[in-house]
């Protein structure tokens, strides 16, 4: 057990072996590449996960509860499809497809309806997902 | 430690980190001089490549992303 300073809340507590992104987020299946400004290469995702002793228990929770959790159903790493992109084409095209398909004389299909997927829920969750690399 | 082999500081963040750790406790709102850009790349060749964050100034802006 490590006992040292949170990073969030800076009290002394046992620090939790934090993953700076969810491990549910690794490829499991496949080597993806990295990249950066100034290099790329390949990402050993099972040998390198990164990860420290960065986090107490409760703020580890606190950012499942606030939005890690979230990001994970959005994103559905175990599934095929992501639910994200999934609304993102409803949102964003499904519909008109179908639309110009069936009237081959709209020409330039119309977005009828404002996309619904935001909320203001998901976008805070999106950050915490984002913005942990901030604290490490 | 990044997949490059390159080590991460949070001093990067500077003068930004306090407010950004504020908010993240729940005891501020998010900084007013902050903004956050979420890119979501559905193709292939995006979600076969990890990119780490960098800090770097674009547009007179300091960004710390990708």
């Amino acid at each position: 057990m490590v006992i040292d300073i949170c990073k969030l809340c800076r009290d002394s507590k046992p620090l939790q072996e934090s993953h700076f992104m969810p491990g549910a987020l690794y490829p499991k299946q496949r080597k993806p590449n990295y990249a950066t400004r100034y290099s790329s290469g390949p990402f050993d995702s099972k040998e390198k996960q990164i990860k420290s002793h960065l986090l107490c228990f409760g703020c580890e929770q606190r950012f499942d509860r606030n939005g890690e959790s979230e990001v994970l159903y959005w994103t559905n790493p175990k599934g095929k499809q992501s639910r994200l992109a999934e609304r993102l084409g409803v949102a964003l095209g499904a519909t008109t497809t179908r639309q110009t398909e069936i009237n081959p004389f709209i020409a330039t299909p119309a977005v009828t309806s404002e996309p619904t997927w935001t909320s203001s829920h998901t976008l805070q969750s999106v950050l915490f997902g984002a913005v942990r690399y901030a604290i490490g | 430690m990044m997949p490059d082999g390159t080590v991460r500081s949070h001093d990067a963040l500077d003068e930004f980190l306090e407010p950004m750790r504020l908010y993240l406790l729940g005891q501020s709102q998010l900084p007013q001089d902050t903004s956050v850009i979420v890119i979501v790349g559905s193709d292939g060749e995006s979600r076969k490549v990890w990119t780490t964050l960098q800090t770097h100034v674009e547009a007179d802006c300091l960004k710390f992303g990708s």
